[in-house]
This record gives structure tokens, C-alpha cells and sequence, in this order.
């Protein structure tokens, strides 16, 4: 029996539709205003400051002049001209790469071990629980700059310090996703083994571990690519790596020095990206299998 | 306890053995490729502690300093004449900067991910186009938040603003591919009914597939909200504005004690951040029921 007609049936859905998209409209608008406010974001400013930007995108061209493109490097104007520095920066972006890698891996590796107790379905005690969620919370939120001032103040310039730094910022970040992880994995191995007596050490090997293994994998792949990004910047305060290189050449207005470390920079992060991807591809194939 | 009643006989594993070699012979491969991965990686680090290596005084002075900065973090003193106005209006900035950045970034980063869709952008010419825009995307991201600030510096000043604009550009990059790969990823039929229908091409992205991708649309807007106000911070190292000068400013003068509290008050905020946009979540991509015409309410099985 109708109570309605389909007209006013649908006007009501509609009216509430709309009613929460202007609210919500109206809403984000006075939290933009507001944001852009306190930022000093104004159009007019970005409007005088986009030609600066341009302007900066093309100082930072390189010269290169067609007839001699492949002349030595005392030649201005050639590609050698241009890269007169890389076999500076070239070991330099290498030891950005190395201090990429060791974080992951080793943050990836303790953030497996932090996991298990961290997460409510191990049967851990609650208390090493909120003690290991709040180190890693506390690990995340300090800027890695600031652990890497820290770390450059006690041990002096170099990677070793970038190396803890980055360490434990993305000890913090993995530890949560690996957590999250295993709280969303299926009990009924872990049910199952426990029902055949197991401790609680391999009801996590054998129950939970299986599950979660791929995933975490994925997960060291996706944070390489993030590291390696961060760990560019290190080197502004001493952390080692391409990102001190880089800061003295925007600050000095060595203009093509810029494009060429921004270009390394590009190149690594898309090959990064490409082999993570695939390796990524790979392990979900091999999951469905 | 698991092996009491039933450990295997030496006799009956070389059965178990020969009757499962195929199991065996995986496990072993397993074994093997996990025991040479370890071995690479613990290579790789004696190599490179071995070449970055620090001397052995160098590492026991540079404990004994991380001791007492840790020990100065928990040890609060002259709270009360801490200029907590200045902290909280840093803080607000910084939250200003990521709203700011984010939104605007988000504005850019819809438009351009429909023409950096392979689904939207499907004749050849079109293709080219979203080639050129998603190694565009990749060269916004692929270049740190500080870097990008550094630059903008040059190009707006010092201040939040860079930040802003720091904050927007990495993000139109970051936003804009995943946006892309939201499209990519959703049902083709409704767009074909809309064809069917005649519907034109503007009506079938915005129907067809933004109806079905505005979910991961939402949640990747809320969660780079929050991931950003964690790394907004390192904005003000380079002088980009925001908390990143506070701590900065700190650390020089010894204050680990402000260090710790300004990291509190983030995880505070980060914290609530990740609850509101929870319920958010919840309300919006979960969704609710709507009732049907003249039906009951039906729950959908979720």
C-alpha cells in the first residue's frame, strides 16, 4: 500500500542529499578561509608569485648550446659544462640510496617484532601494548629533520646519523600500518591452534604470520620509495646524502647545479617506483596463486 | 606441548618425506631463498656501518649526549614561563598551511586525474596527453615537501605561504596519480548503461565512474590530510613556516624539554584528526541506507 508517491519519496532523499552537501560545502569553505588566513594564502600573492616561480623554473635550465653540446667540460654550453659536478654527486645520491635502504629494511624488521605485541588480538599484556603504540606514535610524529638534528648534534655530520633518524621516523610509520595489519587478520588458524595447544609465540608464527607476511612485504616496498624521498633531505642538516648538495646549490643560486641534482633526484624516484610497483604486482600474483 | 603425543619417529619422517617430497622440496627452496636474503642483508650492513662507520669514541660520546637529551625531555622545568601563545598560533599556522595546501591541492589534483586516466582518456591522442600528465604527477611528488619548499622560498618569500604552495604541489603530484588509479579501478558497466542511455561523455565520467570512486576520492583526501600535518613540520626547518621553526629553534637552544611537549600536542592532534576522520569514513564511505521506495529499510550485507 503506498503511502507516498514516488515524487515526494524522492524529494525527500533528494532534500537531505542536498541539505548535507551545502552544510558540508559551507563547512570546508569557512575551514579554507580560515586556513588560508593564518598561511598568508592569498590569491593575489600567489598570483605575484607565480611569475617568480617560472622565472626560478627557468633559471634553472641549463645552457646548452647545439654546437656544442659534447664538448669537454671547460666548454659553456655542453653537457659536460653542466654536469661538472656529478662525479660529486653522483656518490652522494649513492649514499642517499644506501641510507634509504638500510632504514627500510631495518625499520620494516623491527616494526615486524613491535607489531605483534602491539596489536589487540596476540593476547599481550595491554600495558606493553599502549607502551609500544605510543613509542611508535611518538616515532612518527617528530619530523625526521628533527631526529636528524638530534642524531647529527650527538654523533656529528654524517649518514650514520640520517641513517637512525630516518630509522626511527619510519619505525613509527610501520609499525602502525603492520599493526593495523594483524588486527585484521582472520582468528580461525590462530583459534585452531590454540585448541591444539600451542604457546603464544607460534600461535603468531604459524597462525598470524602466514597472513600478514605479503602484506607487510608490500608494505617495506611502498615505504623504500618514501624513504628514499625523505632521505633527500637529510642532508640539509647534516644527515648526509644529495640533500646537502642540493640546499648549498639553492642557496648559493648555482642555478643549473639545481636542475641537475633535481633531475637525479626524479630518475631514482621513478625507477624506484617502477621496480616496487612490480615487485608489488609479483607478490599479489603469487598471493592469488 | 604441541609435539607430546605425537613426535615423529625417524622412520616415519623419511615416509612423511618421500611420500610429500614435493612439500619438502618447497619448504626447502623457502628455506634456502630466506636464509640467503638474510645473509645479503647483513652484508649489506656490515658494508655500510664499514664505509659510514663512526669510530668507537664517537659512538660512545655521541650515547652519552642522546642520554641526556632524552633525560632533558622528561624533565620539564620553567613551565610556566614557556610562551605557550606563540607554540599554539605555530601550531595553528602549520595546520593552516596543511589545510590550505591540501584543499587547493585537491581542487587541481580532481580535474587532472580524469585526463590522466587511462579509462576517461582512451583514444590515442587522448592517451598521449595523460602519458605527459602522469609523468608530470611524477616529477610534483617526486621531490620532497622541504625541496619544494627551498624553492618556493625563492619564488613567494619566506614564510607559510611557501609552505602552502610546498604542501599543493606535492600533493596535486601525489593526489592526482592515485585519483587516476581510483578511476582506473571501477566497474565499467554503469558507464556502458549511460552509453546505452545516451548519455554524453562529461555525464558518463562524472556518473559512471566519479560516482564510484568518490569513496577512494574521500579517503585518500582525509588520510594525506592527516599523514601531511605529520610532515608539515619539516616546512619550517627551511624556513617555509609553521611548528618545523619551533622545534628547530629549540633543539639549538637545548629546550628538548618544549621539543617533547610540541611532539605531544602533535600526536594529540594527530590523534584526534584520525578519529574525526573515522566517523567521517564511517558516514560517507561505508555509507547508510537509504530506504527504498515504499520498502522497509533493507540492511545491505557489508
Amino acid at each position: 500500500m503506498p503511502s507516498q508517491t514516488f515524487e515526494s519519496y524522492y524529494q525527500s532523499i533528494r532534500q537531505r542529499q542536498k541539505r548535507e552537501s551545502l552544510l558540508w560545502s559551507i563547512g570546508i569553505l569557512i575551514v579554507y578561509f580560515y586556513s588560508g588566513y593564518l598561511s598568508e594564502f592569498s590569491l593575489s600573492v600567489v598570483w605575484q608569485g607565480i611569475p617568480h616561480f617560472f622565472d626560478y623554473l627557468s633559471d634553472i635550465l641549463p645552457t646548452l648550446h647545439l654546437p656544442v653540446l659534447f664538448a669537454d667540460g671547460h666548454t659553456k654550453g655542453s653537457f659536460a659544462y653542466w654536469g661538472y659536478r656529478l662525479n660529486i654527486q653522483i656518490p652522494l645520491l649513492g649514499q642517499t640510496i644506501a641510507i634509504a635502504i638500510a632504514a627500510t629494511l631495518f625499520s620494516s624488521l623491527m616494526a615486524t617484532f613491535a607489531s605483534f605485541p602491539a596489536s589487540n588480538n596476540t593476547q599481550i599484556h595491554w600495558s606493553l601494548r599502549y607502551g609500544l603504540r605510543s613509542i611508535a606514535a611518538f616515532c612518527r610524529t617528530m619530523p625526521e629533520l628533527a631526529w636528524a638534528v638530534m642524531f647529527v648534534m650527538a654523533f656529528g655530520v654524517g649518514p650514520i646519523p640520517g641513517f637512525f633518524a630516518l630509522f626511527l621516523h619510519s619505525f613509527g610509520c610501520q609499525t602502525k600500518l603492520f599493526y593495523e595489519t594483524v588486527e585484521v587478520a582472520s582468528d580461525k588458524p590462530v583459534r585452531g591452534l590454540r585448541a591444539l595447544g600451542a604457546s603464544r609465540l607460534m600461535r603468531m608464527r604459524y597462525g598470524l604470520w602466514p597472513q600478514v607476511a605479503p602484506t607487510f612485504m608490500s608494505y617495506t616496498f611502498m615505504r623504500l620509495e618514501t624513504n628514499f624521498r625523505q632521505s633527500t633531505i637529510l642532508g640539509l642538516v647534516g644527515g648526509g646524502g644529495i640533500g646537502q648538495e642540493l640546499m648549498t646549490s639553492i642557496k648559493l643560486d648555482h642555478y643549473d647545479q639545481v636542475s641537475i641534482v633535481l633531475i637525479q633526484i626524479i630518475l631514482v624516484v621513478s625507477l624506484l617506483d617502477f621496480i616496487s610497483g612490480k615487485l608489488r604486482h609479483r607478490l599479489l600474483k603469487e598471493m592469488s596463486v | 606441548m604441541i609435539n607430546h603425543s605425537n613426535t615423529i619417529s625417524t622412520s616415519e619422517r623419511s615416509n612423511n618425506e618421500r611420500q610429500y617430497a614435493a612439500i619438502y622440496a618447497s619448504r626447502r627452496r623457502h628455506m634456502v631463498i630466506t636464509f640467503s636474503l638474510g645473509l645479503i642483508i647483513l652484508f649489506y650492513y656490515i658494508f655500510f656501518f664499514y664505509f659510514n662507520g663512526l669510530t668507537p669514541e664517537q659512538m660512545f660520546q655521541g650515547l652519552d649526549k642522546l642520554g641526556q637529551y632524552f633525560a632533558r625531555m622528561f624533565i620539564w622545568r620553567n613551565v610556566s614561563q614557556w610562551p605557550f601563545g606563540y607554540y599554539f598560533t605555530q601550531i595553528a599556522v602549520t595546520l593552516g598551511i596543511v589545510f590550505a595546501g591540501t584543499f587547493t591541492a585537491t581542487l587541481l589534483a580532481l580535474p587532472l586525474s580524469f585526463l590522466a586516466s587511462r579509462r576517461v582518456m582512451n583514444t590515442f591522442i587522448l592517451a598521449s596527453i595523460s602519458v605527459v600528465i602522469r609523468r608530470l604527477f611524477d616529477i610534483m611528488r617526486g621531490i620532497d615537501m622541504a625541496i619544494w619548499g627551498m624553492i618556493f622560498i625563492r619564488a613567494v618569500g619566506m614564510g607559510p605561504l611557501a609552505g602552502v604552495m610546498a604542501i599543493f604541489i606535492q600533493d596535486t603530484g601525489l593526489l592526482g596519480k592515485l585519483y587516476a588509479e581510483s578511476h582506473d579501478a571501477v566497474d565499467k558497466r554503469p558507464s556502458r548503461g549511460l552509453s546505452a542511455l545516451g548519455a554524453n561523455h562529461l555525464q558518463k565520467h562524472r556518473f559512471g565512474i566519479f560516482t564510484q570512486s568518490f569513496p577512494q576520492f574521500l579517503a585518500l583526501t582525509l588520510y594525506q590530510i592527516e599523514s601531511n600535518t605529520r610532515s608539515a613540520a619539516v616546512l619550517g626547518f627551511v624556513g617555509a613556516g609553521g611548528i618545523g621553526l619551533v622545534y628547530a629553534e629549540n633543539m639549538r637552544l637545548w629546550n628538548w624539554d618544549v621539543v617533547m611537549f610540541i611532539t605531544l600536542v602533535l600526536v594529540l592532534l594527530v590523534m584526534i584528526m584520525d578519529k574525526a576522520s573515522e566517523l567521517l569514513r564511517k558516514k560517507y564511505i561505508i555509507g547508510e541506507d537509504i530506504p527504498l521506495f515504499n520498502q522497509p529499510i533493507q540492511h545491505i550485507e557489508k
